[in-house]
């Protein structure tokens, strides 16, 4: 599968030129295809086991042939149409789940933060206050930046400290709600960067992700992850 | 009127629980069926790129297109839309990943897999809020191209003036890598108390008027409501500079200053924020002077955000003293104005007791500046339902646009499908059980939760199958005019669907799908008899109908007031149910006789039950008097073509007069300026010439003034223009300027012609003008002549048999020269010279120039008959000298005569029954008759010669033409003893 492909699945073409959405026009390249089984996409999506979706392809393809489909999205209206980024023999693929899939997405995000992080910890957060180098600039989009005063219980990566700082974008803008909050007792694994660009200064570490914010109870996936 | 509401989220993403808000909405001024909307929403697969909202079926049925760059699971930041010409789309965003990094973006289709092109890349200090919109450079310099325009908070905006609007003057043209050609133009001059806030909003008029405003925040936490200027497109040496103000002389006009705009980022309204963003302005389509300004901010001893509506009559040079409409506890305003001015207003306000807080979106609609309103509720929903993601909630602005008659929205609101949250109805597309209230997923079983969707409204002033128009300009089978208000293609008047023939049928469609025009017959009897014809669509089909049409004409050029085509009753076309498209089968008969030329505008005016014109009719007015309204454009009821343009031998030339009329009330300049359009190879014989001053070059573009033009005064000018060596038409397109408006426009083209053509076409010129000589100048012989070209043109005789014929009469023609030139007391048109140089011309062998000259002298001759009927008087001005002397009696020097109120009021009431069609040229006299008592008192007051002797000359008992005359001298001295400053 195309690591880039968020919707895979397994399907027969029916039909070459044709088009299962009103506002794609068909030509030599689009194909009506059944989607015979999902391998990988958000749980909704599966439902669309059974049904025909349109796949702008990436080279022509013969009506009939049964394949596993590498492709992100492209149109959404009264039926799917996707691009095709790759394509493989099913049978290659052997029994994997969508579920199984999304585990394996979730994996890989946190094991990248992981490896770029500059320090993790389990702790509890005692305190929060302003970040006192926060922009005072009125946009709503500003990231309002917070510090949480952690009580460290275990450094399971990076310098040894029994506290530390840590900021976070206390905003609730569509552009920081990804973001992890803090809130106070809040006991978690906190994965901290040091290096992103928008932090109020050089010396922050900070929970920017929404993969750096773990319960304790994922402690051994974490530490297994180091 | 139609109210359509429609849950956007297509049926295929039924199991979403996005919290999609913050709308906006932009719609194709071509093809209203295209449609783009955007909102906090993301890729439902998790993708990289972001989605727009697409709708190919005016808003009916929605899909969503992945063609915004952003970041993988999450929505693109701050977006907004705004189409361009062509279907070209122009999006403003801020970048994901990133802060506040300003994109701007482009794609030629919203339904292709491409992303958009990224045409501006800016993070700097941090951009905020891009708010876009657009508009195509209708006419003049720039014709054709789509101006940009992004509204934006700009952190490297220096000194805290941070107030932005970034500019594209060619928004197809541009091309990466970035910034491309937007230039970033800040607006705010004055002292800020470290920026300005967020909302910074564009409004573009097609005719170049660009507004901005902006919320300044100043020292002290409080704000003004600033609102900045430019006239010509931001395309100047300075921009937005246009509007200084009125106290402090700074450039942009302060609408209100010292008011409270809570920047409150957290639940502060419901579960919504308060940022500062709630601003809006709309500028009227029909009128650029007039804008329209709302706002939002807290009132001392309130807690909720109260919204404010003013209104400017004057460019935005003042305003209102108090708030046209003031709501409470509301927020997310937006203002659209809509081709009759009718002005919509839009807001979400908090309503009901606090245990039960509803979030109610109405849409308000006013003709009167609020006097009258009528209210559409488009939801109500419950306040807490559901618990927000993230802010903003439901949107720090909302988004609506005018299309034509018609408005069309957007907002944001829960999605219970609960019939009673809708109070004019909606449509869901994703799957929903209305009678349990529950939404469900893909699968039709699974419940989903209730969320935030965008919601879709679009209403119709008047419903697609009774919204007939006639298509102002067609290019092909597939691509004609859909009705839309204003018309998007500038030259209106040359291939629209209105024209004439010399028979009653209505021939074909050419190769363009384009009617076939004939220059009209003047003459007598059968002589001077046509035919005009329309074709009539409708936006929709559905009922069956009758639609009225009115023919109208007016002499060729600009100002010139429209007078019905002829006597016969108006005649109706019937549309069955099925029917979108009729040609009328029979013409309307009208009638040019003898003395008049042919060089005219048709037009037709269409009346169908719930759809009659717009008011004031053509009828007695020259479009863009006494208003700047485009009457024609902005009213799909209305179509005009320009006639009397033929063809043109290829390599030799074409000479055209036209007339320029002064169509106002007063004394003014009139200012013309040209373009040439189309392929054309510049020429030494191209020249320009004012009548009654020296010719000069044409160039590419223009301008000359006619200074010192009296109201219903004639002045005329000449264009001669080479028709090269190939067969490609070329357009000069004369556009009259009013306060750097565009009120009214005309067009000639050189259309190449094998000579046998061109022969043909000059025998009929001579037809026509030797009949208007015979009948003008009283002169014998002339009408034989006539009948003899026109027995020629009409024969397959071509270039030979033209040569011949001209070569026979000329003599005679010189004779009729001399005539002309006595009769005129005056040659202003160079009839002696060109009628020499045709004589020493006529017998080369360069068919192509010596048609040339002959078509020059033809023309000459027309243009002179022309000024010399002018001067006996013109019944197509009655109307224009009643609106005249009702002005000149309301002058203070007169207004408390007695008398003088009364007559004021005849004279207007006169002028608007008489573009009703209720009263007409008959009645004039009897309008005269009523003001000679009032007029003689006047003049004795006024202790004027000659305004005494225009009075007594002044007789009821005229034809109307002398009586239009006599009528008009009075005026002109009583203007000038009333108002001797000029323009007042």
């Amino acid at each position: 599968m195309n690591p880039e492909a968020t919707f895979v699945f397994e399907g027969t073409v029916r039909r070459l030129g044709d088009s299962t959405v009103a506002t794609v026009q068909p030509d030599r390249l689009t194909a009506v295809v059944h989607v015979d089984r999902v391998l990988r996409a958000p749980a909704e999506f599966e439902l669309l086991v059974g049904r025909e979706i349109t796949v702008l392809l990436a080279s022509s393809l013969a009506a009939g042939r049964t394949l596993a489909f590498s492709t992100v999205g492209w149109v959404y209206g009264e039926s799917l149409a996707v691009i095709e980024l790759e394509r493989e023999s099913a049978s290659a693929l052997g029994e994997v789940s969508p579920a199984q899939q999304r585990g394996i997405a979730w994996t890989q995000t946190t094991q990248g933060r992981v490896t770029t992080a500059s320090q993790i910890v389990l702790g509890q957060v005692t305190g929060l206050r302003p970040h006192p180098n926060a922009q005072t600039r009125l946009s709503e989009h500003n990231p309002d930046w917070w510090l949480a005063d952690v009580d460290v219980d275990l450094v399971l990566k990076g310098s040894r400290s029994r506290g530390v700082p840590v900021t976070f974008a206390n905003s609730l803008d569509v552009m920081w709600r990804m973001a992890p909050k803090l809130a106070p007792n809040q006991k978690s694994i906190l994965v901290l960067h040091e290096d992103a660009e928008e932090l109020p200064d050089g010396r922050s570490r900070a929970v920017l992700h929404h993969h750096d914010v773990h319960s304790p109870d994922k402690l051994d996936t974490i530490a297994a992850m180091i | 009127m139609v109210v359509v509401v429609v849950n956007m989220i297509p049926n295929l993403f039924s199991g979403e629980t996005n919290q999609d808000s913050e709308p906006n909405l932009a719609v194709d001024p071509a093809d209203p069926r295209h449609i783009v909307a955007s909102a906090f929403t993301p890729d439902p697969l998790g993708g990289a790129n972001a989605p727009v909202f697409v709708s190919n079926d005016r808003g009916q049925t929605w899909a969503l297109n992945l063609i915004v760059p952003s970041t993988a699971g999450a929505a693109t930041g701050d977006i907004t839309v705004a189409y361009g010409h062509d279907g070209r789309l122009y999006s403003g965003i801020l970048r994901r990943p990133g802060g506040l990094r300003l994109n701007i973006l482009r794609t030629t289709n919203v339904n292709s897999p491409a992303l958009m092109t990224v045409l501006v890349d800016r993070t700097g200090s941090g951009v905020d809020q891009p708010y876009v919109e657009a508009a195509r450079v209708f006419r003049g310099a720039g014709a054709g191209l789509d101006r940009v325009y992004v509204g934006n908070n700009d952190f490297n905006g220096a000194s805290g003036r941070t107030a932005t609007v970034d500019v594209s003057l060619d928004g197809a043209g541009a091309a990466p890598p970035p910034p491309a050609n937007f230039i970033a133009r800040r607006i705010e001059v004055r002292a800020t108390g470290g920026q300005d806030l967020p909302p910074i909003r564009p409004t573009v008029h097609i005719d170049g008027t660009v507004y901005a405003a902006f919320i300044a925040r100043r020292a002290g936490n409080t704000s003004d409501i600033v609102v900045v200027r430019d006239d010509d497109w931001a395309a100047g040496a300075t921009q937005f500079a246009a509007l200084p103000d009125s106290v402090d002389g700074l450039v942009g006009q302060r609408v209100v200053t010292g008011v409270n705009v809570p920047f409150e980022n957290f639940q502060t309204m419901g579960m919504e924020r308060l940022v500062s963003s709630d601003l809006s302005i709309a500028v009227d389509p029909t009128n650029c002077s007039r804008v329209y300004v709302a706002w939002g901010d807290r009132p001392p001893g309130t807690s909720n955000l109260t919204l404010h509506v003013r209104r400017s009559l004057n460019r935005g040079q003042t305003w209102s003293a108090a708030d046209l409409r003031t709501v409470s506890n509301a927020k997310a305003p937006v203002l659209a104005i809509n081709s009759r001015g009718r002005v919509a207003f839009a807001y979400q306000q908090l309503s009901g007791p606090a245990s039960a807080l509803r979030w109610v979106t109405q849409l308000e609609q006013t003709s009167d500046a609020f006097v009258t309103i009528t209210t559409t509720s488009l939801a109500t929903v419950p306040a807490n339902t559901p618990t927000p993601t993230f802010l903003p909630y439901l949107g720090d602005y909302m988004d609506m646009k005018a299309v034509g008659k018609d408005f069309y929205g957007i907002f944001s609101a829960a999605n219970t499908p609960n019939t009673a949250n809708f109070p004019s109805g909606v449509r869901y597309q994703r799957n929903a059980n209305f009678a349990t209230q529950t939404l469900l997923a893909n699968n039709g079983i699974t419940t989903v939760p209730v969320s935030i969707d965008p919601f879709f409204y679009r209403i119709e002033q008047i419903a697609p199958e009774a919204d007939f128009y006639v298509a102002d300009w067609t290019s092909s089978a597939t691509s004609f005019d859909l009705g839309v208000e204003p018309s998007v293609e500038p030259v209106f008047y040359a291939f629209s669907d209105v024209w004439t023939r010399r028979t009653n049928a209505p021939a074909g469609f050419d190769a363009n799908n384009r009617p076939i025009n004939e220059d009209p017959k003047n003459g007598i009897g059968a002589g001077g008899d046509n035919f005009a014809f329309a074709r009539i669509r409708r936006r929709g089909t559905g009922a069956s109908a009758a639609v009225t049409t009115h023919f109208l004409v007016s002499e060729f050029g600009t100002g010139s007031n429209y007078q019905d085509a002829g006597t016969a009753p108006d005649i109706t076309v019937n549309f069955a149910a099925g029917d979108q498209v009729l040609t009328m089968s029979s013409g309307y008969p009208w009638h040019l006789d003898e003395t008049t030329s042919n060089h005219l505008c048709l037009a037709v005016e269409l009346d169908a039950p719930g759809d009659p014109i717009v008011l004031p009719s053509l009828l007695g007015r020259a479009p863009g008097w006494p208003t700047t309204d485009l009457l024609v454009i902005n009213d799909n009821n209305k179509a005009q073509r320009n006639m009397g343009v033929g063809p043109t031998t290829v390599g030799g030339f074409m000479t055209r007069f036209a007339i320029v009329h002064n169509a106002a009330t007063f004394v003014r300049d009139i200012v013309l300026r040209w373009t040439v359009l189309g392929k054309h190879a510049e020429s030494k014989l191209d020249r320009l010439e004012v009548i009654g001053g020296r010719p000069r070059g044409l160039g590419i573009e223009g301008e000359v003034v006619l200074t010192g033009v009296q109201p219903g005064e004639c002045r005329w000018v000449g264009l001669t223009l080479a028709s090269g060596q190939d067969r490609t038409s070329s357009l000069v397109v004369f556009e009259e300027i009013v306060d750097r408006v565009a009120v009214n426009a005309f067009a000639l083209r050189v259309a190449p012609c094998k000579p046998d053509e061109g022969g043909r076409y000059l025998l009929d010129r001579c037809a026509s003008v030797f009949t208007r000589i015979g009948a003008l100048l009283e002169l014998d012989g002339w009408r034989d002549l006539a009948a003899k070209a026109g027995e020629l043109a009409g024969s397959k005789a071509g270039a030979k048999a033209h040569a011949e014929f001209a070569i026979a009469v000329h003599d005679q023609v010189v004779e009729g020269v001399a005539h002309a030139v006595k009769a005129a007391d005056g040659d202003p048109f160079g009839l002696q010279a060109s009628a020499r140089a045709f004589g020493a011309a006529m017998k080369d062998r360069d068919v192509a120039h010596r048609q040339g000259l002959h078509g020059s002298l033809l023309e000459r001759f027309d243009a002179s008959l022309t000024m010399l009927a002018k001067r006996r008087g013109d019944p197509a001005d009655v109307a224009q000298n009643a609106r005249w002397q009702a002005e000149l009696l309301e002058q203070k020097q007169l207004v408390g005569m007695r008398g003088a109120k009364v007559q004021a009021q005849a004279c207007r009431e006169f002028d608007r029954l008489f573009a009703a069609r209720k009263v007409s040229t008959s009645d004039y006299p009897g309008l005269v008759k009523g003001l000679v008592p009032t007029l003689r008192a006047a003049a004795k007051k006024l202790a004027a010669r000659d305004l005494s002797a225009a009075v007594a000359a002044l007789d009821p008992g005229s034809e109307v033409a002398a009586l239009q005359r006599l009528h008009r001298e009075v005026l002109v001295q009583l203007d000038a003893v009333i108002r001797p400053v000029r323009g007042q």
